[in-house]
């Protein structure tokens, strides 16, 4: 930002001509003479010249050429005077065309970059394109995404930012490269480079390639750099820049995939296991500098790692580029090798294949991948409750830490605990959304099965039975249900709760180090569950209770350590539990009531009783009674609304049922091993309660078919998918119509009719539950009121105010119709549904001059402007900032003088919310301590010693 | 035991889950009964369409406006060339209050057909358009169904018809026109299906296409988006134009008879089956229910002559056994008029206009159909002259002389009556239909 800012003073102060020192890098003291017949054919003129490097002969030529020689470029940086403005960093081997400088110049101030690059032709064939600009990977490694000996067509003509650039052509701003202390010299030139940009965006700086400026690079006899210190250097550009949290996977896994590619390389005919030692020795022994290099990086940082984040490539670029080296040698051979090889991979894993435990776990991973293709090979759907994670994960995390609700309108009142669960997910794994969305489906779905598995083998139940169970447990009729009305995050919930009766089920361990573990692992799965649905707080302790009552076997203080487990998971919900009405939060959504497919509930039904009355021992029989017990219990809790209960007991009462025909289909396919054994009467039973349970699993297939863990067809994502035409969609809002059901999360209710606003193009999770309603909401509603009433015929002038631009009615609704007879939206047709263009231009931030705002969740952005003011469209709180904040009607009005809006955050909830994190990481660290293999031993070695 | 106990209260909780009462549901609407109620002739926002207006040199457009509250009234006139901004004006209106304005002072362009929009919905608006062929006019248009129904038209000796269509909306009009007349469906193949722009509007010469026709209807439905119909016609003496109309079982005329003017009535049953209609006629001194009663052939206009009916100026009642569109024409030596029913009976109505016929004389028509006598106030707009104030009794018609001056009237009663104005003077004869301001 403070680079925005200056830049914007600059052309504010009216000064169009940038003041530029040019400085070659010398490298080839032979390249130094036509490098500065190069620069003299500039049609930019340049303050001044510098020559940087190359000794003596290179400080005799810089002085034959009227330039100033420098021996390093911290040199440079104290040299350069402060009426410059670039500084044009140029390799003694390129030759820029004579607009080269010019074009670096326009183009910067055009766009307000920081760092430009060149486009870099090849000198000898100057039709090849060698670089525009580059994307790296997480690991810094540069990738171009050119082909090999691609021709210059003038098809990537575009100004557009970048992760790194070639370092052949840099223009720089002055002050920042003062300010990152120049470039690290202890780095070869392309990873001193992608260092620089890094840096430089990690202080808002941007950094673009800008193709217009051309330069000549010889592609033949080019600097030769050595393999292992653009390794090296890499590796010290990681550790420089990344958070600490990121740095705890990258570098492991960095580590891991070098060793990977030393030992894999080979067989594509290339060595690179030195040069990994020699990378990571060199890194080791320099670590000191890099420290010390790092603290000056990241001080003065005004964004996080996922501004880095955003222009690479997902993936390792290495491992790509070996994989498909690898598939080119295999193509080459593969006649020669292929029969050798399969036959020989059958032998050996003959034995294994043959084994039940094998195959019905590798039936529930195949079944949890089948079941949730869509999403891990594409995107989770957008519906319902079923949001997709925000873009940004640190601002969620904010969000949540007493920042603001964006839900609606907006509100201080703390998020959902869900939203805070799949955001901590998602820093983890990189900020990446759609990879957390997909990697919690699958958790939870192969998490679920295998967790509800071992829960029934904990009670003697067969490996096949027991799976299968499991398969039951996520993509039965309790699940289906639960994934039906798009509760993506009670299905993420469902997946931890059968851990957390496994571990309260679990032998009480005799040390005190194996009990504290047990009530913190019991606490810290519960918590997981709960912050997808908060009433799962009760499930445990509540089924264990019941199976304490009539079950079998040592379990009585079960329900006691997840009543305890429980406790303590609730200080893991704050700081939404704290102000949470426990009254309001049972009766919240429509009133629950569960309609199941009743013949299904029959079978189920059927199946429970011939399992409980078939069993040949009584645990068997315990398992179905409790199965059949909670299965019932889970569908009078689903339809409880006429009680005054609400959209979560109804969800809670699926996952309860789900738990229940889980284990009624276990117990019941348990009797099939044993019905040789029984008398012809229970033969009779177990037979039906086989039937049964083998219906019940191949129900599932109703779940996995589709591929979306029983998630509904997207719905947002295609209705709202014309928004995204307009370059700022992400600065208006939307206002859906349609059935509550229908609507992204919680709706509201005018007259019965159900509507909400959510930010376009596509809301996300944050948004999915509504804070109480503010005195924007209330405007709203007036607003709507008048256009139903038929007090407003431009409806789009009504809604601007709030930001909304778009209205659709994704469903049948009363608010069909009430905007047809609109002066200013226009409807949209082509499309699926009803939608209306408001002709009014709405954004949800506006300034005084008329200037739209960006939102970049929490916060707004715009062009500084000293003395104006912002209006900001969401409901009013003096948090909102820089000051002087002012109401204006339901909105507020601050000051655009920062080029930037934010909300201070709420100081209690954000106290709470680290104290919820820490004592999540702290149970989970004392979970692992304490039920650890190395705790087990402990326990062993004790137990064979007493 | 156990085994027992686990059926047992697995079969309690079961049982429960079944007889557990299903939640009642939330009774939707409540304000959306205001959309769902809205008629043809109560500004739903305070919105007036005027599809008539004109504004040349010989030809101009008179637009009355009136309020019961204060309020402003901005006028916007879509100009259909694209790019091309609208032209537009605002006028404060007092309360009550009217005001005229003359659409040439706003835009001179030619045909110039406009929207009024009020910060009040207690308010109406009138386009009257002079020229030296005659007058003609209505009271515009409030409300936009997707189905409009245009009778009362003819194509004879020396008839024209004009069909204007107004899209004063954002988006395009697709819309699907249906004639009908005295010999059935009439084939009008060119302009079955039509489409006006954004802002713009169509007329549709149809006189020569339907020639010699007695009675013509128009069934215009939207497709896509809405358009306000407005007829144009004229003769050798007079022009006239009326606005369209939705359906109704009972449409009221409060003038049904002026001087020198052979009234006829035209019913349209666009439906598939056939109808029948009576007749009550209401004169100062009394009513005659079922004056006459009149078949009405599925998907055909009838044509009901009224003269002989009585010698004394009348009003008139149409009650039908279905939905029917109606208008009542009136023409002769002293000139051409028509206007639309009205389908509901009001305390409150505003009669938006009167001062464009400085020459002539203007009455205000006062029709109680009902059982009750009704007090009425007729107060005179724009200008400080007192109220007057007259007894309707049960099933009579009144006329009060307007002022020359006043540029519209409330009226206001204590038992539901219907309410319209005529004008007569030398440039010919207007029929208006007053607006209600509270249903009954």
């Amino acid at each position: 930002m403070t680079v925005r800012m200056s830049l914007e003073t600059l052309l504010s102060e009216g000064e169009t001509t940038a003041s530029v020192a040019v400085a070659v890098l010398v490298h080839d003291i032979e390249s130094l003479p036509g490098s500065f017949d190069a620069l003299e054919r500039q049609v930019y003129g340049v303050a001044a010249k510098y020559v940087v490097g190359g000794g003596e002969e290179a400080r005799r030529i810089a002085s034959d050429r009227d330039a100033v020689w420098l021996p390093s470029v911290r040199e440079l940086i104290a040299a350069v005077p402060e009426s410059v403005t670039f500084i044009w960093m140029l390799h003694d081997r390129a030759r820029p065309r004579p607009d080269a400088l010019r074009s670096l110049v326009v183009e910067s101030y055009r766009v307000d970059a920081s760092v430009a690059g060149s486009k870099v032709l090849s000198l000898e064939d100057p039709a090849r394109l060698d670089s525009v600009g580059m994307a790296t990977d997480v690991f810094e490694v540069p990738y171009s995404g050119l082909d090999p000996d691609e021709v210059d067509q003038q098809q990537y003509e575009v100004v557009r930012d970048v992760a790194t650039l070639p370092p052949g052509s840099l223009l720089v701003r002055r002050d920042l490269l003062r300010g990152l202390h120049g470039i690290d010299r202890l780095m070869p030139p392309q990873a001193a480079t992608t260092d620089l940009c890094q840096r430089a965006r990690l202080r808002g700086a941007r950094v673009v390639v800008a193709p217009s400026s051309e330069v000549l690079y010889p592609t033949a006899g080019r600097t030769a750099t050595v393999p292992w210190r653009e390794e090296a250097g890499r590796i010290r550009a990681a550790l420089k820049v990344y958070s600490p949290l990121t740095l705890v996977w990258l570098v492991p896994t960095a580590f891991l995939l070098g060793l990977v590619e030393a030992v894999v390389a080979p067989l594509v005919g290339r060595w690179t296991l030195f040069n990994f030692v020699r990378a990571w020795a060199w890194n080791v022994f320099n670590l000191p500098t890099t420290l010390a290099a790092r603290w000056q990086a990241r001080r003065g940082r005004v964004v996080g790692d996922e501004e880095l984040f955003r222009y690479q490539v997902k993936g390792s670029a290495r491992m790509r580029e070996l994989v498909g080296q690898l598939g080119d040698v295999v193509r080459e051979r593969l006649p020669e090798s292929e029969s050798a090889g399969l036959s020989g991979l059958l032998e050996a894993g003959q034995q294994t294949l043959r084994s039940p435990n094998f195959l019905v776990g590798l039936g529930v991973v195949a079944f949890a991948l089948i079941a949730t293709r869509s999403i891990w090979g594409g995107v989770l759907p957008a519906v319902g409750f079923t949001l997709p994670p925000a873009a940004s994960a640190t601002g969620t995390l904010g969000a949540y830490a007493g920042g603001w609700n964006p839900a609606g309108l907006g509100s201080p009142a703390p998020l959902h605990p869900s939203v805070g669960m799949v955001a901590a997910a998602q820093y983890l794994l990189a900020g990446r959304a759609d990879l957390t969305a997909a990697v919690l489906t699958v958790a939870a779905v192969l998490g679920g099965a295998i967790g509800m598995g071992r829960l029934l083998r904990s009670w003697r139940i067969g490996a096949v039975p027991a799976y299968l169970g499991g398969i039951v447990y996520v993509a039965g009729p309790g699940i289906q249900a639960l994934a039906g009305r798009g509760e993506w995050t009670a299905l993420l919930a469902a997946g931890a709760v059968p851990w957390v009766l496994r571990v309260c089920l679990r032998r009480w361990p005799p040390t005190m180090r194996g009990r504290i573990g047990v009530v913190a692992a019991a606490a810290w799965l519960t918590g997981v569950a709960a912050a997808g649905l908060p009433l799962l707080l009760v499930v445990p302790p509540a089924v264990l209770a019941l199976w304490a009552l009539l079950g079998q076997g040592a379990r009585w203080w079960a329900p006691v350590r997840a009543a305890a487990g429980s406790a303590l998971a609730v200080m893991m919900l704050f700081p939404w539990f704290g102000v949470t009405d426990l009254y309001d939060y049972l009766e919240a959504g429509p009133a629950a009531f569960w309609e199941p497919w009743w013949p299904g509930a029959v079978i189920v039904g059927v199946t429970g009783v011939a399992a409980l009355a078939g069993a040949g021992d009584r645990l068997q029989a315990g398992v179905a009674g409790w199965g059949l017990a909670l299965a019932a219990g889970g569908l009078a809790l689903g339809r409880l609304g006429d009680f005054g209960a609400g959209r979560d007991v109804a969800t809670t009462g699926m996952v309860v049922a789900a738990l229940g025909v889980a284990a009624i289909a276990a117990a019941a396919l348990e009797g099939l091993g044993r019905i040789e054994k029984l008398p012809t009467g229970r033969q009779v039973l177990t037979a039906t309660g086989v039937g049964g349970g083998a219906l019940l699993v191949a129900s599932t297939l109703l779940l996995a078919g589709p591929g979306r863990a029983g998630l509904p067809e997207d719905l947002y994502r295609s209705a709202l998918r014309f928004t995204g035409i307009a370059d700022d969609a992400g600065a208006a809002r939307v206002l859906l119509a349609g059935p509550a059901e229908m609507l992204p999360g919680e709706a509201r209710l005018l007259d019965g009719a159900a509507y909400r606003v959510v930010a376009a193009p596509v809301p996300n999770l944050s948004e999915s539950r509504l804070a109480e309603p503010r005195i924007g909401d209330e405007a709203l509603e007036q607003t709507l009121r008048a256009i139903i009433g038929g007090d407003v015929a431009r409806a789009g002038e009504a809604l601007a105010p709030f930001g909304i631009r778009w209205v659709v009615v994704v469903g049948p609704s009363p608010f069909e119709g009430v905007f047809d007879a609109q002066l200013d939206l226009i409807p949209l047709s082509g499309l699926d549904r009803p939608v209306f263009l408001s002709e009014v231009e709405a954004v949800r931030a506006v300034a005084t001059d008329g200037t739209a705002w960006e939102w970049e969740p929490p916060d707004y952005f715009g062009v500084a402007q000293p003395a104006g003011r912002v209006y900001v469209a969401e409901n009013a709180d003096r948090r909102w900032g820089p000051e002087p904040w002012q109401q204006a009607g339901w909105a507020n009005e601050v000051s655009a003088a920062a080029g930037e809006i934010s909300f201070d955050a709420h100081e209690p909830y954000r106290r709470e919310a680290i104290t919820a994190a820490a004592l999540f990481v702290f149970l989970f660290v004392v979970a692992v301590w304490g039920t650890g293999r190395k705790a087990a031993v402990t326990r062993a070695r004790r137990k064979a010693a007493a | 035991m156990r085994r027992l106990a686990w059926l047992v209260l697995a079969g309690a909780l079961a049982a429960g889950a079944v007889v557990v009462p299903e939640p009642e549901a939330v009774e939707p609407p409540g304000v959306f009964e205001i959309a769902a109620g809205r008629s043809d002739a109560t500004s739903f926002a305070g919105v007036w369409y005027c599809p008539v207006a004109v504004a040349t040199l010989e030809r101009d457009t008179l637009i009355s406006v009136a309020a019961t509250e204060r309020a402003t009234a901005a006028f916007t006139f879509p100009n259909p060339v694209p790019g091309e901004e609208a032209e537009t004006a605002r006028f404060e209106l007092d309360a009550p209050g009217a005001l005229s304005v003359l659409v040439s002072d706003v835009a001179l362009r030619g045909d110039a057909p406009g929207l009024i929009e009020f910060t009040t919905r207690s308010a109406a608006s009138f386009a009257e358009v002079v020229e030296e062929a005659g007058r003609s006019g209505d009271v515009c248009l409030a409300a936009a169904p997707k189905v409009w129904y245009v009778v009362g038209n003819s194509t004879g000796e020396g008839e024209r018809l004009t069909l204007r269509l107004f899209n004063p909306f954002p988006e395009p009009a697709k819309l699907r026109l249906l004639a009908f007349s005295e010999i059935g469906i009439e084939p009008l193949p060119e302009v079955q299906s039509i489409t006006i722009s954004a802002r713009s509007w169509r007329d549709f010469p149809l006189d020569d296409a339907l020639r010699f026709r007695d009675s013509l209807a128009f069934t215009i439905s939207a497709e896509e988006g809405l358009a306000f119909p407005a007829v144009l016609v004229g003769d050798d003496i007079d022009t006239a134009s009326w606005p369209g109309t939705r359906l109704a079982d009972t449409w009221e005329f409060a003038a049904a008879r002026v001087a020198g003017l052979t009234p006829r009535l035209v019913v349209a049953n666009p439906g598939e089956d056939d109808l029948t209609a009576t007749l009550d006629v209401f004169t100062a001194e009394g009513g005659q229910e079922e004056a006459l009663t009149i078949d009405l052939p599925a998907t055909t206009p009838t044509v009901v002559p009224l003269e002989g009916l009585t010698d004394a100026p009348f009003g008139l009642r149409v009650r039908a056994s279905g939905p029917v569109a109606a208008a009542l024409i009136a023409s002769g030596p002293a000139g051409l008029g028509g206007t639309v029913g009205r389908a509901t009976q009001a305390t409150t109505w505003l009669l938006p206009g009167g001062d464009s016929n400085p020459d002539g004389v203007s009455t205000v028509w006062l029709l109680n159909s009902g059982e009750s006598q009704a007090t009425v106030t007729v107060q005179p707009l724009g200008v400080q002259i007192a109220a007057t104030k007259l007894i309707v009794p049960p099933r009579t018609v009144r006329q009060v002389i307007a002022d020359a001056e006043s540029s519209g009237y409330l009226v206001e009663s204590t038992a539901p009556v219907t309410a319209g104005w005529t004008a007569e003077g030398p440039e010919g004869v207007t029929f208006t239909a007053g607006a209600p301001l509270t249903d009954q």
